[in-house]
């Protein structure tokens, strides 16, 4: 018997080989393999090496190819020449096997019955990190690695099993394998021949294996940029290699799918092709885009090649795609990753256009093209890296959930990755869904969503000092116009998009932001389920439907706010750790898991843990805190109070945990996050303090007792019509599981989150019903905490059934999870229910439609709005309980009168005036309305028009006001009531005439006088002046007379004609009058103080300065290596005594997450979030599709 | 036990367990709490309501006030011309317009002032011409009534001008029985016009609404008078429920009879029906016959109870629950609980959530033996001796201090009228006052006990020299005023309040 072993002839392929060329030669004259002889081909080029070749290989066959015509090509010459190999060994010229690794990879050859073995493929100047293991495809030819960029080797991976892609560079192939498939494509020059021969290999029967035991040292040449590609014939430019790895893609999947299956995925293909396409054009990527476009234009111009090799694969095929296909990643890479990254990295990061953190975070990665272009980035799919299949391979290496007989395997519910990703866009479409019917038109006149001005006037609303609430007024803007302008300026003035970006948005940001606050606490799984529980309570979707804009803002900021007050629970910890660890605790004498003492003790060992850097860390995330908490202030006061309320419930959880003066920090950086916001807010604030009495009204003004819900309706967030259903009980009694099965800092989470929604419920409570007095939060706005802190809980139940359950013996805890399991479930079928409607109960009519009467008129007019608070579309001032009213300008209103200052100042007269009706102390109210150029009078009784009197007028009201001698009703208005003033003046009048009596201008509470209000009705007074409704700015020609303007206040009002200023005398002690009053062009205008705009100007500076400040800080990190403390590092540690737990080695959701990530903004040292936690499985981190594709382009050097 | 069945670890020491029922025990308490506090204070209830008076001075500071009077003949219709009489019971003079209209509109306007303490004629037949005019009164300042009465020709009636214009107005009585004519005036005093229907009810709970009394449309200004008689036939007792399905109106009835017991009736409706009224110091005629109607316009039963109260004390109430819609007459001239020709308090109350009823009194009087009012202690007899019939509506029993304004005696009838008074609480001290220009001279102080009542008799408001009077009560009170004319009927009219001024008790 012949035991010589079998002989394996090296195919090495080189052109213009570089001084890396020797090592190579060297490495294969080292091999101990016997039977293995070396042909070395030169495919053109200009150098000879044969000489660098007879040194280290004496024995070595060279022959020079007349021209490059690509490694494939070339090592198709060589299967010609050579007879009587039973293995080829194909080899670039920049990779130096290992000297066992033939060997190695022909014993696994024969082991695993392999017709193509892949050494492991280490870098070049350094061995210990790993290259690749073998790579992965999708359905769409996309090659995805199996390492992370700068994965060191310790032995990870160093288990034989199958791939789908055996990466170029030296791969193994058997020569019988070779001929039958008829070699190399020799149309693929570069970047995707290995893709192609592995996958008709495996059409051809053949396994696909990696051996890790081989090992070979790869420089990629190609990849590095340090060898250009070789121009073919028919390219007039050198294609790059995006172009080249999209054209050979495509090739290999038109190849080789059969035409049944190719009736499937091309579709697909082309789908993605597009979507990818039209995303790198918003990216601006123009590469990528022609790579995309050309790939397919390359290839439709080959159909006819095409076919013939179709042909050839067809008579080659041994096994159906259906088989092949199961060795595939499901799903598409691309688009995965894709959505991965934009989810995780942002926006440039997904594009190319910045690279990701961790491309840059390798060391001496060789960087493709010009280092900035975006290559390959995003054409694999990292995400699937972390997919939970990725380690559940069968013995024969088959993925799919299949074993080896095509059983389906058992899997978990949302263990992997891309499942959570599809839960997530699922319930991303169901919101979607739900919204359809808002993403149309514009968003109707309801509560606050008045139309936004032009951005221009929102922004000259920041800095004007002037504003048209009411009558008039100097106090400073809320800086939520300077918010708004800024969105609208991003979206080109186009204002109706960024309304609707600014209100539909706060439901998807406020889901984000509570996956992001789990992240700190929980498992991937658990923070999916309190996201989707925060997403599908009814109480965003409540705030839409009765346009509460602040509660939609509040919903949005609050998981964040609570985010950050958890950031300050851990540093109470950590500090607590770090005296622990100071004090020199034995760790074993610690009644805790071993794990997190560790975890506690590494983090407060750090840099940060020293006085300096926690209180850097501190200061940075109050500065956090006050930006996110300005934000919410801008838009809802009331934030403000649920801030603080946040605050209060965590101290009072941590206290009765376990007491101690750390327990003060999270209400301490509350108030000082309060106080950022504040300054942040500045000369808002200022204007609010000085309303007086006031100004508590800016939180809300107090609806009647009546008709705000009761105990079980504040329980279930049912301030609207979604969450008045029996069902809505169920999320809350879900989100007490974790106070049930949850242990150590979980069960310590829960209480506190369960400590804030109680105090949110209670304060809620005591405010609607009215005992605070004048103190009225908007509910929205107050149950916002409530919301957050039992979504969160409804996460740690999840975490708790997770983690925690296993510790129980069976009983009732069981049954209680799968309660609250069902409840979870159930919870949120009435929000489902809702997106049917399309609109989220939000009226498709406004008062826009039924008003629209009241159109621009000369001169200009106000509206007063009466009713409950809730029912106006418009910021007001409140006139008792349940009763509120404000004014707009020249009818319906806009955003300039949604935020209204919080001193009404004279707009009080408006209501004395109605008091007076109330108390039949007048019969001619629209009299003493008319100074006010009060037109109209709306008096609304519920939401919107038409709609269920919820919240109906006092009946009183309609009474005095119908029985008004100067009030005419508008007939035909449903839904609310609409007077004219018969007797109103315009904004802006002249008449010659007297000026107005002495009476007026003393006694603002007397009647108009009798010239003023008979003149109302065109008895002399005649509209002058045009401007815009709202303006500070109005112009025209005067005929001469007494002009009156109905602006407040008096005095700063000037009227110029033909330049000269006219002089003024105050009228009923707030307006203006300009008796004798010249003839000619008129120019009114408003003077305000300089320091206003000098304020907001500085208010500005001062929110750009802290975002920059932050932006920086947090890009410091980053490239630090810092980042945000991940589960479950974040978990383990606790201000109630360093307590922690981690989840028992093994679990899935302990198998996804990081051990110890450094916390970004608490600035722990690096070194920390490296640390691992003994015990605990390590992370797998996600893989930059960049450096996966260098890798695969190195494949294919 | 499974391989991978998970033992415990002793990760959950106890105090773990302890926290764990400590922190369930918590949240228990306070959800607890929470609730108490949701039920056991009950939610503020709104503000219910004020349930309007139909006339009602404005404090005298008002910015404003006006009065609507709806009920004027302008003659030749069968019915006496009308005269609207203003009050001015303020110390300083009161000017305003007087604004006529007729079944096509508003037809004229005039200036008028009333000088402090005085009183206008204002006749609105004497401005404009039709055969029904109505009047609105605009005044800058409060502090006047205005009353409005018809005749005397051959009858004389008098009520208070309406201080408000409402959607629903309510008539507890009306007679469509041979020798009666009901005739129903509505007035739109306010500038937008007005969309009526108007429902009957008889005794019996049988309801009726004629076609042509739906969907009235009446104009600004626009007084538009219908026969209830012509589609509501002889039906001794019809409630007459006024509904506005937009805008305002005033509703005013008048009903005239012939016959034996003749007599004018001018009645204001009631814009809303209220749980409690009081008829203080009535009596019942030795000869003819008198009556409560109590109608129920809501649309549930009504358990009502009638108090009566005598001189001697109280009488066994009467009880009646009156379906929705129902219309209850009970004779109390007939009850043998109530002695003949003795003054009483009848004071009508609710019991139960229903939204309240509206009573009107009836007195029909034979003659024989005097006036509506004769009876011992009462000089009311004087020039009596002529049959007479009236009808009047109660006075709304209001709690708070109240002043009523009477007006001065405007009848052309020779005695002088006599004012009941009743306490609607604890004891009362009141004060009659007549108005003489910018001062007042005190006619009588009294004392009424809880819940009791008394009759100032003729001689007492003789003093008053037929001037306005001013009633102030140191509590709730209600006051009534009988004044026997020489023509045929009975003319009760029921005090005028005056709201107090805002901030005051």
């Amino acid at each position: 018997m012949d035991a010589r072993a079998p002989a394996v002839v090296a195919v090495l392929v080189t052109r213009d080989p570089g001084p890396w060329f020797d090592e190579t030669l060297a490495a294969l004259a080292g091999q101990d393999y016997s039977e293995l002889s070396v042909l070395v081909l030169v495919s053109g080029g200009e150098e000879d090496p044969t000489e660098r070749v007879a040194r280290h290989l004496p024995h070595a066959f060279v022959r020079r190819l007349p021209e490059d015509r690509g490694f494939g090509a070339a090592v198709n010459e060589a299967m010609a020449m050579v007879e009587g190999a039973a293995f080829f060994l194909l080899c670039h010229d920049d990779c130096a096997p290992d000297p066992d690794a033939v060997h190695r990879l022909v014993e696994e050859s024969f082991r695993s019955n392999a017709g193509v073995v892949s050494p492991k493929m280490v870098r070049w100047d350094d061995p210990s990190v790993l290259l690749h293991v073998g790579l992965n495809a999708d359905k769409t030819g996309a090659v995805v690695g199996r390492v992370r960029p700068g994965e060191v080797d310790h032995g990870q991976h160093d288990a034989a099993r199958d791939v789908f892609v055996a990466p170029g560079g030296c791969t193994l192939v058997r020569a019988d394998l070779l001929q039958a498939i008829g070699g190399y494509d020799a149309g693929i020059r570069a970047m995707g021949e290995d893709l192609d021969l592995s996958w008709r290999a495996q059409l051809a029967g053949a396994r696909v294996v990696v051996a890790p035991e081989a090992r070979a040292r790869h420089l990629q040449a190609v990849a590095g940029g340090l060898r250009p590609v070789a121009p073919s014939a028919g390219d007039p430019a050198p294609p790059t290699l995006q172009q080249l790895q999209r054209r050979n893609e495509l090739r290999t999947v038109l190849k080789c799918y059969s035409g049944l299956h190719l009736v499937r995925v091309l579709p697909q293909l082309a789908v993605l092709a597009a979507a990818e396409v039209l995303a790198a054009l918003v990216a601006r990527d123009r590469a990528r885009a022609n790579a995309v476009l050309g790939a397919w234009r390359w290839n439709l111009r080959r159909t006819r090649e095409l076919r013939s090799l179709r042909a050839a694969v067809r008579r080659q095929r041994v096994l159906p795609d259906s088989v092949v296909r199961r060795q595939q990643l499901r799903g598409s890479a691309r688009l995965a990753t894709y959505a991965s990254r934009l989810l995780y990295q942002g926006f440039d990061v997904a594009h190319g256009l910045v690279p990701a953190r961790q491309e840059r975070a390798v060391p001496g990665e060789p960087v493709v093209g010009d280092g900035t272009e975006p290559v390959l980035t995003g054409s694999v799919g990292l995400a699937f890296s972390e997919d939970a299949d990725f380690d559940d391979l069968d013995d024969l290496g088959r993925r799919s959930g299949r074993d080896r007989f095509g059983r389906r395997l058992p899997r978990r519910i949302l263990a992997s990755r891309r499942s959570r990703l599809l839960a997530a866009t699922v319930a991303g479409l169901v919101v979607l869904f739900g919204s359809r019917g808002l993403l149309g038109g514009p968003l109707p006149v309801i509560g606050q969503f008045a139309p936004l001005q032009g951005w221009a006037s929102t922004w000259h609303q920041l800095f004007a000092g002037w504003q048209p609430a009411g009558l008039g007024t100097t106090a400073p803007a809320t800086p939520a116009y300077g918010i708004v302008g800024l969105v609208g300026t991003l979206a080109l003035g186009g204002m109706g998009l960024a309304h609707k970006v600014l209100v539909l948005g706060c439901i998807p940001v406020g889901a984000w932001g509570m996956s992001r606050l789990m992240r700190r606490l929980a498992p991937p799984r658990a923070r999916l389920a309190a996201a989707l529980a925060y997403l599908l309570l009814p109480l965003a979707y409540d705030a839409l439907a009765t346009g509460r804009w602040d509660g939609l803002v509040a919903y949005a900021v609050m998981p964040f706010v609570l985010g950050s007050l958890v950031d300050a629970v851990r540093a109470g910890g950590r500090a607590s750790a770090s005296a622990a660890a100071d004090r020199a605790v034995p760790v074993e004498r610690m009644a805790v898991p071993v794990e997190g003492v560790a975890a506690a003790a590494a983090e407060g060992a750090g840099p940060a843990a020293d006085g300096t850097g926690q209180r850097r860390a501190t200061l940075r995330r109050v500065a956090l805190l006050g930006l996110v908490e300005a934000v919410g202030v801008a838009f809802a006061p009331g934030v403000a109070v649920a801030v603080l309320l946040c605050g209060l419930g965590i101290t009072a959880g941590s206290f009765a945990r376990a007491g101690g003066r750390r327990c003060l920090r999270p209400l301490a950086e509350a108030v000082a996050g309060t106080v950022v916001a504040a300054v942040l807010c500045g000369p808002w604030v200022v204007g609010t303090a000085l309303a007086g009495s006031q100004a508590v009204g800016v939180f809300g003004l107090p609806a009647a007792a009546s008709t705000t819900p009761a105990l079980g309706g504040l329980l279930r967030f049912a301030v609207g019509p979604i969450g008045d259903s029996p069902l809505s009980w169920l999320l809350p009694a879900a989100a007490l599981l974790p106070l049930l099965v949850a242990r150590e800092a979980r069960l310590a989470w829960a209480g506190r989150f369960t400590a804030v929604a109680m105090m949110a419920w209670a304060l809620a409570l005591v405010t609607s019903r009215g005992w605070a007095g004048s103190f009225a939060p908007s509910l929205d706005v107050l149950l916002a905490p409530a919301a957050a802190s039992l979504a969160a809980c409804v996460g740690l139940g999840v975490a708790a059934f997770e983690l925690d359950l296993a510790g129980f013996r069976f009983g009732w805890r069981q049954g209680a999870s799968l309660l609250a399991a069902g409840s979870l479930g159930l919870g949120m079928l009435p929000v489902l229910a809702w997106s049917f409607d399309g609109r989220w109960g939000l009226s498709s009519t406004g008062y826009e439609g039924p008003l629209a009467f009241m159109g621009p008129s000369p001169g200009g007019y106000r509206v007063l709005w009466l009713g409950d608070p809730r029912t106006l579309p418009l910021g007001g001032w409140a006139d008792g309980r349940g009763v509120a009213y404000g004014t707009s300008e020249g009818g319906l209103p806009t955003a300039a009168e949604v935020w209204a200052p919080a001193g009404s100042g004279p707009a009080s007269r408006l209501a004395d005036a109605v008091a007076l009706a109330l108390r039949g102390e007048t019969a001619h109210l629209g009299r003493l309305l008319a100074p006010a150029a009060v037109r109209y009078i709306v008096v609304t009784s519920g939401i919107a028009p038409g709609s269920t009197s919820s919240e109906p007028a006092p009946p009183a009201l309609l009474a005095a006001l119908t029985g008004q001698g100067d009030l005419r009703a508008v007939p035909g208005v449903q839904g609310f009531s609409v007077f004219e003033n018969t007797e109103a003046l315009p904004e802006r009048a002249v008449r010659r005439g007297p000026p107005l009596g002495a009476e007026a201008t003393a006694r603002s509470r007397q009647p108009a006088p009798a010239g003023a209000a008979s003149s109302g009705s065109g008895g002399g007074w005649r509209p002058v002046l045009a401007g815009p409704p709202g303006g500070s700015v109005y112009a025209g020609p005067l005929p001469g007379g007494t002009v009156f303007a109905s602006f407040a206040p008096a005095g700063r009002w000037h009227l110029t004609v033909d330049g000269r200023t006219q002089h003024e005398a105050p009228a009923f002690g707030w307006a203006a009058q300009f008796p004798r009053a010249a003839r000619g062009a008129g120019r009114l205008s408003v003077s305000t103080s300089a320091l206003v705009p000098l304020a907001a100007s500085a208010e500005v500076a001062a929110w750009l300065g802290l975002a920059g400040w932050l932006l920086a800080g947090r890009r410091r990190r980053r490239d630090r290596g810092g980042g945000r403390a991940d589960w479950p590092s974040a978990a383990l540690v606790d201000a109630g005594g360093a307590q922690a737990s981690a989840p028992a080695a093994g679990e899935r959701g302990g198998a996804d997450t990081t051990p110890a990530a450094a916390p970004a903004d608490a600035g722990t040292a690096p070194a920390a979030a490296s640390a691992p936690v003994a015990g605990m499985p390590a992370r797998r981190e996600r893989v930059p599709q960049a450096a996966r594709s260098r890798g695969a382009a190195q494949d294919r050097q | 036990m499974s391989p991978h069945r998970p033992v415990p670890t002793g990760l959950a020491a106890p105090a773990a367990g302890m926290r764990r029922w400590a922190l369930l025990g918590m949240v228990v308490v306070v959800l607890a709490g929470l609730a108490v506090l949701d039920r056991g204070i009950a939610r503020t209830a709104p503000a219910p309501a004020a349930v309007p008076l139909a006339a009602e001075a404005a404090p005298a500071p008002s910015e404003s006030s006006s009065w609507y009077c709806a009920g004027g003949s302008g003659g030749g219709n069968g019915v006496p011309g009308a005269t609207v009489y203003l009050t001015n019971t303020t110390r300083t003079p009161v000017a305003g317009t007087v604004t006529v209209g007729n079944e096509s509109g508003t037809a004229a306007t005039s200036r008028v002032e009333v000088p402090p303490g005085g009183q206008v004629a204002v006749v609105p037949g004497q401005l404009a011409r039709g055969a029904w005019l109505a009047a609105r009164v605009d005044l800058d300042r409060g502090g006047v009534v205005a009353t409005q009465t018809m005749g005397p020709a051959s009858a004389w009636a008098v009520a208070p001008c309406a201080s408000t214009a409402s959607p629903t107005w309510y008539f507890a009585s009306g007679s469509t029985a041979p020798g009666s004519r009901l005739l129903l005036a509505l007035f739109n005093p306010t500038t937008t016009p007005a969309v009526v229907d108007t429902t009957f009810a008889t005794a019996g709970g049988k309801m009726s609404q004629p076609a042509p009394f739906e969907g009235v449309v009446v104009a600004p200004g626009q007084v538009v008078v219908a026969d209830v008689g012509t589609y509501v036939q002889d039906e001794p007792l019809v409630a007459t429920t006024v509904s506005a399905r937009s805008g305002a109106v005033v509703a005013d009835e008048v009903e005239a009879r012939q016959g034996v017991v003749a007599g004018l009736s001018l009645r204001l409706g009631v814009p809303a029906p209220r749980p409690s009224w009081s008829l203080p110091g009535i009596e019942d005629p030795a000869a003819g016959s008198s009556s409560l109607a109590v109608l129920n316009p809501t649309s549930r039963a009504e358990e009502v109870q009638v108090d009566v109260q005598l001189e001697t004390g109280p009488a066994a109430p009467f009880d009646q629950v009156v379906g929705p819609g129902d219309v209850w007459q009970l004779e109390t001239s007939s009850a043998r609980r109530i002695p003949a020709a003795q003054p009483f308090t009848v004071h009508v109350s609710t019991r139960g959530a229903g939204g309240g009823v509206v009573v009107d009194r009836v007195v029909s009087s034979t003659g024989s033996t005097g006036g509506a009012n004769a009876g011992a202690g009462s000089a009311a007899s004087a020039g009596a001796g002529a049959p007479g019939w009236g009808s009047v509506p109660a006075a709304a029993a209001v709690p708070g201090l109240l002043v009523w304004a009477l007006p001065g005696p405007v009848g052309p009838g020779s005695s002088p009228p006599r004012l009941g008074l009743s306490s609607l609480g604890g004891p009362v001290s009141v004060r009659l006052l007549a108005l003489a220009g910018r001062t007042r001279v005190t006619v009588a102080t009294l004392r009424l006990p809880a819940h009791g009542f008394t009759v100032v008799l003729p001689q007492v408001l003789g003093r008053a020299g037929g001037r306005p009077l001013l009633v102030v009560g140191s509590g709730p009170i209600a006051a009534m005023l009988d004044e026997v004319p020489g023509s045929p009927g009975v003319v009760p009219l029921v005090a005028v309040p005056l709201a107090p001024p805002a901030g005051s008790p």
